[in-house]
């Protein structure tokens, strides 16, 4: 069973993704927060990340970077969610390394389709 | 007083001053030439004239005298009215009258220092000429007569060879005094020329100094406040000639700068002011759109889920209510995306991501995305893309939502036909008309609804639903991609939107003020 990592520090994003995910016949590992989830990639080493970008302690393009930059780790597909508040967000999220986006508000048939993109 | 003097008046006395000095030493020279010409020519008609007088009277004496004489000796050999006698006679007569003549015109011309001599000569002429007429008169004359005239034209001829050499003194003395008359007044010439240019050199710096001193002073005073001291004291602006004239306009020139120099400050701090509100403003958005999207994700993707039945199969009427939920939920979204848009293209926030895309995709997609929604009226939607399309650069994303917004419009607003999806390429500018069968747009309302906030009829904002801002934001962001939106519409006839951008794109176009 593929293994997906989530980086959420909102509960209902969490529970929304959670009920998703274990309807569809996949693991997932929760983390609160940045610095939790660049610890709990290098410990789980998951199928694929989910990344939010508005986290505490450490923001979601810096705890892309660490796991990218972690040659143990440099292969798994991270997917940014984001609410592109700010101009250049989305180049931000290119430049940062991840593999992929999904805009909030998200619609989870979409989030489904695009984690089945990078790993059936 | 001569403060007083305007400048142009003590710049030209100097030269006027300087030039009457020369004039006057002209002048005196002048007098001293014409003085020194007098006294030559007192010489000349002088002295000179008395001493050639003199030598003729000398000749003239003597040819009396040995005229006489003759007289006397043929008197002794011939009778009394021999005619040569007569003759002789007469002639000697003439000859005294020409050497009076002669002593005339000589004491004319003779000086004062002559007069001794003119006396004794004028004295004894009568008396050579009282002895003369006597023998001329007499039956011949005896000896004793002769050597009287003798002796007495010895005495003349000493007086009139005095006259001349004293004559000839005196025009060396006339001489020798001009010469020293001429070196003292050259001295003095010299002296005075001295003392002319001395002050003429005086009054040049005194003048040039009345200007260029306080031209300087105000010259510096300028530079001082050209260079941020505003608060200088300018001297002279009392004065009434040009130089108070140019210290009051440096004075209105310092006040000047120093209001603008204010001015500048409190617009930079306006400025200043502006920029931490403008900072402000974008921090507000970025937070807000945050805050915002993250209830709506709750609400979306439990409601999305429920649909898909993830929480088990739903009754027909739960599912029908979960549908309203749903599209309510997708409403707000397309509000608060509306209005973060907005506020983005008015806070200067609103920037293009430029990338390669292709248009006939994009036209496929939102074709797709609305087609349900077409088929949910009874509407035909159809789509004509000619299948040979240049590579364009632009923002896809942003296309897409103009073109959605528009297609979505004109679903929305026709109840019955078709709606049309039509691009081309004209040029370098893609044309992409969105036609629909509706109820068409009065020329009155077509500038109307790109307002933001404006729909054709207001009350059917609330049956038709929409912000009213779609078009406005359509507008704006076809424009930032240095393109536009245009409408052709007649009640009735329906409406054709016309979005026309370029095929390519720079990253430069991008932002919207």
């Amino acid at each position: 069973m593929k293994r997906i990592l989530m980086v959420e520090d909102t509960e209902d994003n969490r529970h929304i993704v959670r009920d998703l995910l274990g309807a569809s016949g996949y693991e997932l590992l929760e983390a609160t927060d940045g610095a939790q989830g660049v610890a709990m990639a290098s410990q789980h080493k998951p199928d694929l990340i989910l990344m939010d970008i508005q986290l505490p302690v450490l923001d979601g393009y810096e705890a892309t970077r660490r796991i990218k930059s972690d040659p143990a780790l440099q292969h798994i597909p991270i997917i940014a969610v984001t609410s592109f508040a700010l101009s250049g967000d989305e180049v931000k999220t290119r430049e940062a390394g991840c593999d992929g986006y999904v805009a909030k508000p998200f619609s989870p048939r979409q989030l489904l389709a695009t984690i089945k993109e990078f790993i059936g | 007083m001569l403060k007083r003097l305007s400048i142009n008046v003590k710049v030209f006395l100097a030269p006027a001053v300087i030039t009457l000095l020369m004039l006057a030493v002209l002048l005196v020279s002048n007098l001293a030439l014409r003085r020194q010409q007098d006294a030559f020519l007192a010489v000349v008609g002088g002295s000179l004239t008395t001493s050639t007088a003199t030598t003729r009277l000398l000749l003239t004496v003597a040819e009396l005298q040995s005229a006489v004489l003759r007289f006397s000796q043929l008197q002794q050999r011939v009778g009394r009215d021999d005619p040569v006698l007569l003759n002789l006679r007469r002639s000697i007569l003439e000859r005294y009258t020409a050497a009076e003549e002669l002593f005339n015109s000589v004491k004319k011309t003779s000086g004062p220092g002559e007069a001794d001599a003119v006396s004794n000569i004028t004295d004894f002429l009568t008396i050579h000429r009282a002895v003369a007429k006597r023998i001329l008169d007499s039956d011949p004359s005896n000896a004793a007569t002769v050597s009287t005239l003798m002796a007495h034209y010895q005495q003349l001829q000493s007086y009139i060879v005095e006259l001349a050499s004293r004559s000839m003194e005196s025009a060396q003395a006339s001489e020798a005094r001009t010469r020293a008359w001429i070196a003292t007044f050259l001295r003095y010439l010299l002296f005075a020329s001295a003392l002319a240019v001395l002050f003429a050199i005086a009054l040049t710096f005194y003048v040039g100094r009345a200007i260029s001193k306080p031209l300087t002073h105000i010259v510096s005073l300028m530079s001082t406040i050209a260079s941020g001291n505003s608060s200088v004291e300018v001297p002279g602006t009392e004065r009434r000639d040009e130089i108070g004239a140019m210290a009051r306009g440096v004075e209105a020139f310092a006040t000047v700068t120093k209001d603008l120099r204010d001015r500048e400050q409190s617009l930079m701090e306006s400025r200043g002011l502006a920029e931490a509100a403008s900072q402000h403003k974008s921090q507000f958005l970025a937070n807000m759109s945050h805050e915002l999207r993250t209830p709506l994700n709750s609400v979306l993707g439990f409601t999305e889920m429920l649909s898909d039945g993830i929480y088990g199969e739903l009754p027909d009427k739960a599912k029908l209510a979960l549908a309203k939920v749903e599209k309510n939920g997708r409403h707000l979204l397309g509000l608060i995306n509306d209005i973060l848009d907005l506020s983005k293209i008015e806070a200067g926030e609103f920037t293009l991501l430029v990338d390669e895309y292709s248009l006939p995709d994009v036209v496929q997609n939102v074709a797709a995305s609305t087609e349900s929604l077409a088929r949910a009226k009874g509407l035909q939607l159809s789509c004509v893309v000619p299948r040979s399309m240049p590579q364009a650069r632009g923002d896809q994303r942003r296309l897409t939502q103009i073109l959605i917004n528009l297609v979505g419009n004109a679903i929305k607003f026709t109840d019955e036909g078709r709606v049309e999806i039509e691009a081309s390429c004209k040029r370098s500018d893609f044309e992409i008309r969105v036609r629909d069968t509706g109820p068409g747009i009065a020329p009155a309302d077509q500038v109307r609804i790109f307002k933001e906030f404006q729909q054709v009829d207001d009350s059917s904002t609330r049956r038709k639903g929409g912000s009213g801002l779609g078009l406005a934001i359509s507008r704006k962001m076809a424009e930032a991609h240095g393109g536009s939106i245009s409408v052709e519409s007649e009640v009735g006839k329906g409406s054709t939107f016309t979005v026309r951008i370029p095929v390519r794109v720079n990253d430069a176009v991008g932002v919207v003020a």
